[in-house]
This record gives structure tokens, C-alpha cells and sequence, in this order.
């Protein structure tokens, strides 16, 4: 029951975003399309109005929202993947070799996350121009946040490592493949998904921090943190266009913290 | 006529999970007077535990429903247990763990557990008084050269220190009744007699009363003044003394399983040596944990492995198993020798997070061969009286006698010449060891097996083997 209440959750969200595309795909306009005049107010034709060039603001959140999504899950999940194999076979083969794989990310932690993002995006400005930097800030975060995975990761997989099944594999002679899939995943798995869970809104705002500081995301494609630097730039005049993506910033993290919530609750009961 | 210190009337007591109540007390009532050793007797999950934890007034009301007539302690009456009783915590009564590790704080050295203690509870605040209460209390549970330990941390002691330690820690604040929730079950055997040894001499020189939760009918036997027997969250019994003539069948039961019939099987002879152990020794680092050993066993026999706990004798399996190498001697086994090994602990040798079917069926996983056939697994059930429909369930929702019995089908599914238990009963309730030892004892004649069995416990070497190791 408490599965299938995962479930639920998750299609409905998984539909939501389906629907978000969909509705973008279709409909005519496009966030780069100068519709109007510049800065209008909300009306019923242009639900959060028009920006600073004239585009709709609504169409434009629309878009941003879905990167910013696509940048979260997407990291969160080859950092997740990067550090559950790194995190994983350190803690399977112990000893030495593990010490040294921690040091590794001791010393890449060592470093201030945010001076490591914004030296992987000047290197990679250069050669992910199109699409608006993407990928560039897709890979810097990946790069950044798989370190604080496989350091959790490690440390359960040396807890589970110590249990008397897993000798009993290795009496059999079992292979790192075996141990992985029968014994480590199934006990990882409540904690990987509440790391995926905490990690999610932490992203969304390094994301929106990196584009409002103005090295994420690079116009014309729209990002909630360029369209809050952008809304700043006339908030005294035209404040509606600082409030839709700051709001917008809000409710998505508190969405994901509601729903990591009611995860957590539910996987912690079952693990 | 002693006094009255503690008197329970008509208490019940009910764990809320989600809609589901789950009755842990059933009309409980008993009383306590002073200067007696109280025992309380019952298996595992018959609720012991839950009373105790009531009488101190630790039960968590959230998640609990309670009901009681009456609950007088010292005479007064205590109405909302939490708020009343916080004030007769540890100074008018006090508890010990079952595990006395985890119930010290490991950071912290032995001699600012007891500032702490007196610090709060007592409000004595003067270094060299403190310093005399501490000293007179640690002689009081006959721990020698007290300096020493007090300077050290409770991981640098053994367990049997850390249970006496524990004794001291609630006696420092001169407590009338001391609440023992199973002190000397994860204690080897000569430590286990010191702490009964404590335990008595405290009661009778400091005028306190004890209520001593075991499922030793023996043990109990042994120290209590009167011992009150749970059964399915009730008190099925009390008695005085314990003896062949005894009032209830389920006590009557309990009492016969306690004493293992040895069975003589004649001086068997077993010829052939299938496995040589010769001056075998193993050090950690600098740490030597076995030493020359020597040992040998015979097709068809039962081998005893004695010893305190941390001689070494798992380690001596492990490198039978080949978990680990020795650092010097020699191994010798007889060619295409299978040997299986059963662990202590049911709970950490059987993950969790996996179905039972698969759990059998690992070792078939791992060489990339073909499942069991649930019709051959269940062969096996019927030796163990187990229903086969267990196979689709996860270990968590097994009792602890079953997943030890799921452990032994385990190593008996690959057909073994030769089973290593390691301490196989050691977790578990009388009754039940009894029932696996018995089946032990089937299966070894039905599927030819010869049996390695660590213990501490002196009943299970005799009942199951033809010789014993002392280590």
C-alpha cells in the first residue's frame, strides 16, 4: 500500500511535467516570440504579463520551470549514479583502498563547492554555447554534488558491509556484481531515495543562484534566476515581473520539500 | 509482614500502530516488598520489558494506550506516571539495561558518568566528595584497582565491567528499587556469577528490593525470593520456590526445557579426521587472537568450542571457513570437504531487504544456476515444522526462532558434510533453543552431518556434543 502510495505520487508528478510539455509543444508561441509591448501587467490575455522585450512572462516561467526541473532530476541522478559505483566499491573493498578513495574526496571537498562551479563554467562556457550553457551547468553541478553522495554512500555501504549475509557471500565466493545487486542496493535504497529527495531543492537553487549571478543558463533561454536579476532591474516600476519568478522559485521548493516529506515518512516505515 | 514498596492494580497496557491496537499488558497485577528479589519470567515478546518500562515511567504515552486502577510507589499514589514519577527517577528508582554498552555514553570516561549522575540527581557538587561516593560505591560492586577503570572509556572495558559499572552507576544514588531488565543475558558465564554475586550482596546490605526480568527459569531460580511467570502479556504464575511440583503446566514446561536431558549415546567411535587444525595461530596487527592451536574432527561427531567471549573462537571458524588465513600452521581438510556455517545473530546474517525464497537461493545467484524448486525447499520446511508460505515473506516479519531455523535450512540446502553453529542458541528464549537444538539433532543423523558448535553455555555443549574444546 505504501508502495503503491509512491506511486502515486510520483505519476502524478511525472504527469504534471508531461502535461507542462505537451502544453509547450502545442501552443504557438514560444518563449524567444516578442508577442506585445513591453512590460505590460497581468491581464487575461497575458496571465503574468510581458517582459522588459515584450515576451510573455507566462510562457517564459513555463520554460524556465522545466529547465530548472531537468537540471535537478537530471544532476541528481548521474551524480547519484556516479556516486553510488564510486561510493559503493570503496566501501566493498575496504581497507586501504577505501581510505584512499576518501582522501580523493577530501580533497575535492576541500575546495569550496561554489569556486568549483564557476571555474567548470568558464571552462566549459566555451564549448556548450548552444542551448543556453545547459549542459555546461548541468556538468559543473553533477561535478560538485556526487562528492557529498558517495561520501553517505560509502558509509553505509561499510554498515552493511560488516553484516554476517555479506559474509556469507563472500564464503561463496560471490562477485562485487552479486553483493551489489542482492545486498547493498535493496538496503540502500530508503537512503539514496531521501538523498534524492534533500538534494533536489538544493540544486534548484544553485541553479537559479548560478543564472541570476549570470553564468548559468544564458539567454535567450529563459531561467528563473535571469528572470529574477532581469525583474530587479525594474521593480520599482514593473514589479509583477519580479514576483512571478520568485514565487515561482518558492512554491517549487516547497513542493519538493512536501513531497520528499511525505517519501521519507513512508520509506522510513518500510525500510 | 515486609513492607509494601511498589503495588500495581489492574494494569493494561496497549501499543497504537496506525488503526491497530496491540495488547503488550494484559491485567497485570503484582506487588513488591521491600528487601526481596522479584524475578519475572517469560519469553520473548510476553512483555516483559513494557512492564518494566512502565514501572519506571518510560513508555511512550503517544504511541500507547494505558490503563490502571491504581499504581503506589512508596505509598503515594501516582496518577500521570510521567510527570510524577520523573521526580522518584533514579533516586527512588532505577534501571539496568539489558545491553550494557549501549547504555554507558560512549564518549565519555567511566568517572564523568558518575559526576553526571551525582552532578544532577543527587546535586552534589564538591570534587572530593564526589570522588569518596564514587570510590565506596565501586568497591560496594567488587571491581578491583577502581582508578584505572574510572579513567577509562567504556569501550576499553569489558562487558562484564560495563554491567557492574551500570549496577554502580544506579546505586550511587541510593535507590529503594532496582529494575534489572535482563543484566547477564550478553554476558559470558564467570561474569554473569559476579553480577548475581553484586546483585545479592546489594539487596541484603543496602535494604534495596530488585525486580529481576529474565527468561532464565534457572538464573531465577537461582537469586529470586519470588518469581512472577509471563505468558501472552499475562501473569500465568507466581511462585516461591521453583520445584518438580508445580502449580501450572506452562510453568511446568518452562522448567523441564530449562534442564536438557543429556542423552548418552554410547561411546561412539568416529574414525576418519576430515578436518586437521595444527599449531594454527592469528594476529590482528599486533594483536595475537589465536595462539597454537590444535584441534581435529572426525566424520559424524559434535565438537564443542568453549570460551569466554574474545578468545577467539569465531575467529578459529572463520579461518576453517576461509574468511580469514592464519598467519602460521596449517589447515588440512579432506578433499571436496563442503562446509557451512550458521552465524550468531539470525538478524545480521539474513538481509533484511530480500524475500526468504531468494535468501535461500543466494548461493544458486551467485554461480548463475537455477533456482531451488519451491518443492524441494519445502522438503526441508517439514523437517522444521515450518509453513511454506514463510517463502514470500521478508525476515522482519519472522520470530527470532524462525530466522535462526531459516539460517540453518540455508547451509543445509547446499548439502554439507560439515556445519559450523556458531552460538546458534545464544539469542533466544529457553524454550525455543531447545526446539532448534532437538532438530539440530534430528537433521545431523538424518542428512549425516558433523557439527563444529561454538557456546558459552554449558547445557548446549552437554546436550549436543561427543567432546568439547576449552579454549
Amino acid at each position: 500500500m505504501k508502495i503503491n502510495f509512491l506511486k502515486k505520487i510520483f505519476i502524478f508528478t511525472a504527469a504534471l511535467i508531461l502535461l507542462l510539455v505537451l502544453f509547450l509543444c502545442f501552443y504557438p508561441v514560444k518563449y524567444y516570440d516578442i508577442i506585445s509591448n513591453p512590460n505590460l501587467s497581468p491581464s487575461i490575455k497575458y496571465i503574468f504579463g510581458t517582459d522588459y522585450l515584450g515576451r510573455d512572462l507566462f510562457i517564459r516561467t513555463c520554460y524556465a520551470v522545466l529547465n530548472t526541473l531537468f537540471v535537478a532530476c537530471f544532476s541528481v541522478f548521474c551524480s547519484l549514479f556516479i556516486g553510488v559505483v564510486y561510493g559503493t566499491y570503496a566501501g566493498y573493498k575496504g581497507g586501504r583502498f577505501e581510505k584512499k578513495m576518501v582522501m580523493f574526496l577530501n580533497i575535492l571537498e576541500s575546495i569550496p563547492s561554489f569556486l568549483l562551479i564557476i571555474l567548470f563554467l568558464v571552462l566549459l562556457n566555451n564549448f556548450f554555447t548552444e542551448k543556453g550553457n545547459i549542459l555546461g551547468v548541468l556538468m559543473a553541478v553533477i561535478a560538485v554534488s556526487w562528492i557529498y553522495m558517495s561520501r553517505i554512500i560509502i558509509n553505509e555501504t561499510k554498515k552493511i558491509m560488516n553484516s554476517d549475509y555479506i559474509n556469507y557471500a563472500v564464503i561463496k565466493n560471490a562477485s562485487f556484481w552479486h553483493i551489489l545487486k542482492f545486498h547493498l542496493l535493496p538496503n540502500l535504497k530508503s537512503i539514496i531515495i531521501i538523498t534524492i529527495i534533500q538534494k533536489i531543492p538544493q540544486i534548484i537553487f544553485i541553479e537559479s543562484f548560478l543564472s541570476f549571478v549570470g553564468i548559468g543558463i544564458q539567454p535567450p533561454f529563459p531561467s528563473l534566476g535571469k528572470m529574477v536579476s532581469d525583474g530587479l532591474k525594474f521593480f520599482r516600476i514593473y514589479p509583477h515581473e519580479l514576483f512571478v519568478p520568485v514565487i515561482s522559485i518558492i512554491l517549487i521548493v516547497f513542493l519538493f520539500n512536501i513531497v520528499g516529506e511525505i517519501i521519507i515518512k513512508n520509506t522510513k516505515e518500510y525500510a | 509482614m515486609p513492607k509494601e514498596i511498589i503495588s500495581i492494580k489492574n494494569l493494561n497496557v496497549s501499543y497504537l500502530l496506525g488503526n491497530n491496537k496491540i495488547k503488550a499488558l494484559d491485567n497485570i497485577n503484582f506487588r513488591l516488598f521491600e528487601n526481596e528479589i522479584l524475578g519475572i519470567i517469560g519469553e520473548s515478546g510476553s512483555g516483559k520489558t513494557t512492564l518494566a518500562r512502565y514501572l519506571l515511567g518510560t513508555l511512550d504515552t503517544a504511541g500507547s494506550e494505558i490503563l490502571i486502577e491504581e499504581y503506589l510507589l512508596n505509598n503515594k499514589r501516582i496518577d500521570l506516571f510521567p510527570t510524577k514519577i520523573n521526580e522518584l527517577r533514579g533516586s527512588f528508582i532505577s534501571m539496568i539495561m539489558q545491553n550494557p554498552v549501549s547504555s554507558l555514553n560512549l564518549t565519555m570516561k567511566i568517572h564523568n558518568q558518575f559526576r553526571l549522575v551525582l552532578k544532577d540527581v543527587l546535586n552534589i557538587k564538591q570534587k572530593e566528595l564526589q570522588d569518596n561516593l564514587i570510590e565506596v560505591v565501586i568497591k560496594e560492586v567488587s571491581l578491583d584497582n577502581h582508578k584505572d577503570i574510572l579513567n577509562k572509556y567504556p569501550l576499553e572495558l569489558s562487558d562484564g565491567m560495563n554491567q557492574r559499572i551500570n549496577v554502580a552507576l544506579s546505586l550511587i544514588s541510593n535507590p529503594r528499587v532496582l529494575v534489572m531488565d535482563e543484566p547477564t543475558a550478553s554476558i559470558d558465564k564467570e561474569n554473569k556469577i559476579r553480577i548475581l554475586k553484586v546483585v545479592d550482596k546489594i539487596v541484603h546490605k543496602k535494604n534495596i528490593s530488585v525486580v529481576f526480568i529474565t527468561h532464565d527459569i534457572l538464573l531465577a531460580k537461582k537469586i529470586c525470593n519470588r518469581i512472577l511467570i509471563m505468558k501472552d502479556n499475562k501473569i500465568v504464575d507466581e511462585i516461591c520456590k521453583v520445584n518438580e511440583s508445580l502449580s501450572s503446566e506452562y510453568t511446568k514446561l518452562l522448567y523441564k526445557s530449562s534442564l536438557l536431558e543429556v542423552k548418552k549415546n554410547g561411546d561412539a567411535v568416529f574414525s576418519q579426521k576430515i578436518i586437521e587444525l595444527n599449531m594454527i595461530s592469528k594476529n590482528f596487527g599486533d594483536n595475537l587472537v589465536v595462539g597454537d592451536f590444535n584441534m581435529y574432527v572426525k566424520t559424524g561427531e559434535t565438537v564443542g568450542l568453549v570460551g569466554e567471549s574474545g578468545v577467539g573462537k569465531t575467529t578459529i571458524c572463520k579461518m576453517i571457513m576461509g574468511i580469514y588465513k592464519p598467519s602460521s600452521g596449517v589447515i588440512k581438510t579432506r578433499e571436496k570437504l563442503k562446509i557451512e556455517m550458521v552465524f550468531q545473530n539470525a538478524n545480521l546474517s539474513l538481509n533484511h531487504n530480500q524475500k526468504i525464497f531468494k535468501i535461500l537461493n543466494e548461493e544458486n545467484y551467485i554461480n548463475n544456476k537455477n533456482e531451488f524448486s519451491r518443492e524441494f525447499i519445502s522438503s526441508f520446511f517439514v523437517d522444521f515444522n515450518l509453513p511454506i508460505d514463510i517463502l514470500d515473506k521478508y525476515i522482519t516479519e519472522l520470530s527470532d526462532g524462525q530466522k535462526q531455523i531459516i539460517s540453518i535450512i540455508r547451509s543445509l540446502l547446499s548439502s554439507p558434510d560439515v556445519i559450523i553453529l556458531d552460538e546458534p542458541t545464544s539469542s533466544l528464549d529457553t524454550i525455543t533453543q531447545n526446539k532448534i537444538l532437538e532438530l539440530l539433532l534430528k537433521i545431523k543423523l538424518k542428512y549425516n552431518l558433523t557439527y563444529i558448535l561454538i557456546s558459552h553455555d554449558d547445557r548446549v555443549i552437554q546436550y549436543m556434543c561427543n567432546r568439547y574444546i576449552e579454549i
